[in-house]
């Protein structure tokens, strides 16, 4: 078993790096620029020179100015240096006229000159000359080129010049090969994996709190939710459902299932609502304020968690019954179903031969037999439990995991969505290894085919 | 199946059959312009014109874009629910409940604008998603599908020659198509995506018939193993996670972004529904015969096979098709959801929380929703109930 559990864990190091590079994937495709919400509000009003030194200087303390990956693929008027731009303009004016398939030198020529002279211009020329180094097509940038020469002579004729060189270089030849460009380790994806492996995961980009402290704290919580929810509830769903098939014959059981159906398919968020309008304000009836006001858990939370989380422990009441009463509607019938299915088992019939009692029959024999079936059951429901925590909590306002994932993506938050996600890999891979160990357990047989 | 269940599930299908047609026709019914306008100089049929001016098909006259109905002088017949789903009661700012506001059978929302019609345009825009949504998942899962059922874990065999030529031409493929002219737009690079699996899988058909060598050895490609391992792959996330990162990457909102996203994340589900039709439907004894008449693949999948499959499908894509309404509408209670002037269930809803009195706003949506996902479960239970009968 032990060499079973160091394979496990063997595997999930191996594959942290691909879910990294997943997560590190689907951030760096975000339209969202990284630098610019690292920078303060207040420096948005400052002039174009003082603002590029800023966001230099932020993209290197935050080692957003190395490429993304090892390597790159790219048309072969690509050239390294590309990579080693950091304002998002400059590198949005190359790109562009790279995908036209320009020459690389001709454009570097041309962008040189238009900074160089853009900062001693005169005003209507600075003008012209920010224009084109915004402009993307080559047809713009002839008619501001074209509109120079009313300001100035001189450098119009040197523009001009440069622009027929770079019209000149337009070959198809530079699409039709490619260009690998090696970076070495020297990039953000080497980066986080270092980061990853001596468990440091950044800062949070919304408020510059460390991001382990953040989801340690949210995840303590929801994990206490979850937890709470799902072993009050199971042993009632086991005791409801092995009543329902004992009793089978009477009329209650089917108006239980009916109602158990219908509480299914209520919609969690819809459910949460509900109970948020009607139970927890005296708005609707005094009789109906059963459960406290959905108050500011964090405030209370981050001046001592512990002792703020014992106070204002009564505020968890309510999801933890929302949560509690869905998931039995669902549970309840899945466990109905199995123990119905080994009640049918030939058997069964020997002992209802022998003259065992219903009660014994249910459970004692056919509870065992669909034991392990429930830990299946109990497993992904935990780790789909994660998922509708989201709602939950966003409902109830409380600082768990799902609330602050939420709070990261709409806010752009990217270390803190990383570490989410690496979170929840490791936690569901331990949740089912636990679940086989434990299924191992209850049935033997399983050791025979699929210790995996 | 007593008759308690079998006419609750002939309940369930009227009530989806319901959705769908109010989802199509419901628009005629809300809207500003009313019914029938009698002036002096004609009678004409505002809401019937303007209806079909937004399904394309007659374009009503341009100076109705503006026009204020309410204003209008003549003898008018209003509409059934004289309110657009758009339009903003300003005496109902703030909303008010259908108690206090007597022209709004359901109350007004908290930017004033009617909750009935609003109920209505949320069935239209939910029938686009899903149907939207479905064209992505059917491309999907059909195409890996058909290959891994039909090939198995045997049939594919290819020689090196064979495989190394498929292995180089997909990446020249890939490397023109999605790098060297890349354009950056969404909508182009899914046709990009099309493009290659198609091209892909001519290449696959191309090399078998060029480089055939029979003294060379063949490798078996084992594509039912490696779907089965995508599926383990996909089914050890938690998608609701992977949504929503998806959602908060995304460039722009929209219908058809947010379509593409669930298409995407929802395909695994048929392809495995799918998966084991196709082998059970391949098991038949007219099939290998077909083989031994020297039909070529193309021909037995899409002439023989794929007809049998339809009639099955239609229960997968009934459960698909309502997790996806409500799933869009979560998303569109938690903020992150469609454009800001699309209106839908989970959108009112949403308007619920910021005022907590306004149970209007909670009830009504949630009981579509809850009837929606009743009726699926109750056709789900009673489809379960007649397959085990069957067998």
């Amino acid at each position: 078993m032990i060499l079973f559990i160091l394979k496990r864990l063997f595997y999930l190091l191996i594959s942290i790096p691909l879910v990294v590079l997943i997560g590190f994937l689907l951030i760096k495709s975000s339209p969202v620029d990284q630098v610019e919400r690292l920078i303060d509000q207040g420096e948005f009003s400052l002039n174009n020179e003082e603002y590029a030194r800023i966001y230099k200087k932020t993209a290197r303390d935050h080692g957003l100015h190395l490429p993304h990956f090892y390597f790159s693929l790219g048309t072969s008027n690509y050239k390294s240096d590309f990579h080693q731009f950091i304002l998002p303009n400059k590198k949005q004016f190359y790109k562009k006229l790279l995908s036209a398939s320009y020459g690389f030198q001709e454009i570097d020529q041309l962008y040189n000159l238009v900074s160089e002279k853009g900062a001693f211009a005169q005003k209507e020329t600075k003008n012209l000359l920010s224009k084109i180094l915004v402009s993307s097509e080559i047809e713009k940038i002839s008619h501001l080129v074209q509109k120079v020469e009313l300001e100035d002579p001189s450098l119009f004729s040197q523009l001009n010049s440069l622009l027929t060189n770079l019209k000149n270089s337009k070959s198809v030849w530079y699409k039709i090969f490619p260009k690998l460009i090696w970076h070495g380790t020297h990039n953000q994806y080497h980066q986080s994996i270092k980061n990853v492996f001596s468990f440091d995961l950044g800062q949070s980009m919304r408020d510059g709190r460390s991001v382990g402290s953040k989801i340690w704290q949210s995840f303590l919580l929801t994990f206490m939710m979850i937890v709470l929810a799902f072993f009050s509830c199971f042993p009632i769903a086991i005791w409801l459902g092995k009543k329902m098939v004992i009793y089978e014959k009477k009329n209650w059981p089917k108006i239980v299932e009916t109602l158990l159906f219908m509480l299914a398919s209520i919609p969690l968020f819809w459910f949460a609502t509900m109970a948020l309008s009607f139970f927890t304000t005296p708005e609707y009836s005094k009789w109906l304020n059963i459960f406290p006001n959905v108050s500011n858990f964090d405030m209370h939370l981050s001046r001592n968690f512990w002792k703020g989380l014992i106070n204002n422990i009564h505020q968890l009441i309510l999801p933890v019954l929302c949560i509690i009463l869905l998931e039995l509607a669902i549970v309840t019938r899945q466990v109905v179903n199995l123990l119905k299915k080994e009640s049918n088992l030939p058997y069964m019939d020997t002992a209802r031969m022998k003259g065992l009692s219903s009660s014994k029959i249910v459970e004692k024999h056919a509870y065992k037999s669909a034991r392990i079936q429930m830990i299946t059951m109990m497993t992904s429901g935990i780790i789909s439990a994660l998922s509708g925590s989201v709602v939950i909590e966003y409902i109830f306002n409380i600082p768990g995991i799902g609330r602050l994932l939420l709070d990261s993506i709409k806010f752009s938050d990217w270390p803190v969505l990383l570490g989410i996600i690496l979170l929840i890999y490791i936690l569901s891979n331990i949740i089912i290894t636990i679940s086989d160990i434990i299924s191992q357990k209850f049935d033997p047989r399983l050791k025979l085919f699929g210790n995996e | 199946m007593n008759k308690f269940n079998l006419w609750s599930y002939r309940l369930a299908w009227i009530y989806l059959v319901l959705i769908f047609v109010v989802g199509l026709i419901g628009p005629l019914f809300t809207s500003n312009a009313p019914w029938k306008l009698e002036t002096s100089q004609q009678t004409i049929y505002p809401a019937w014109q303007s209806y079909l001016d937004e399904l394309g098909i007659k374009n009503a006259p341009e100076s109705w874009e503006l026009k204020d109905w309410k204003a209008e002088t003549g003898i008018k017949t209003e509409n059934l629910i004289p309110y657009d789903p758009t339009y903003l009661d300003l005496t109902a700012v703030g909303g008010k409940s259908p108690s206090e506001a007597s022209n709004h059978l359901l109350g007004t929302d908290l930017y004033g604008r009617d909750v009935l019609s609003g109920l209505i345009e949320g069935c239209r825009v939910s029938l686009y998603i899903g149907f939207q949504s479905l064209f992505f998942i059917l491309l999907f899962a059909f195409l890996f599908s058909i290959l891994s059922a039909y090939y198995g874990n045997e049939s594919l065999k290819l020689n090196a020659l064979q495989i190394s030529s498929i292995v180089i031409l997909s990446c020249i493929l890939a490397y023109y198509l999605f790098v060297a002219f890349n354009s950056g737009r969404l909508f182009i690079l899914v046709i990009k995506l099309i493009l290659f699996l198609i091209v892909l899988l001519a290449i696959v058909y191309l090399s078998k018939s060029i480089f055939v060598f029979p003294r060379l050895k063949k490798f078996k490609i084992p594509l039912d193993k490696l779907g089965l391992k995508f599926y383990e792959l996909y089914s050890s996330i938690p998608s609701l996670i992977l949504l929503l990162i998806l959602i908060g990457i995304q460039s722009s909102k929209g219908i058809f972004n947010l379509s593409l996203i669930f298409g995407v994340l929802i395909w695994p589900i048929l392809y495995r529904y799918l998966r084991i039709e196709f082998q059970q439907e391949k098991a038949k004894n007219s099939y290998l015969s077909y083989q031994n008449m020297g039909y070529n693949d193309f021909r037995i999948i899409f002439i023989h096979l794929l007809p049998n499959i339809i009639k099955t499908i239609i229960n997968p894509l009934i459960f698909i098709f309502i997790s996806i309404i409500i799933t869009e509408a979560t998303l569109s209670f938690l903020g992150l959801g469609l454009e800001d002037d699309i209106i839908s269930w989970g959108k009112i809803l949403a308007q619920a929380r910021q005022r907590i009195d306004a149970w209007w706003l909670v009830l009504f949506p949630g009981l579509l929703l809850f009837l929606t996902l009743y009726s699926l479960n109750i056709i789900a239970k009673y489809w379960q109930v007649d397959k085990s009968i069957l067998k």
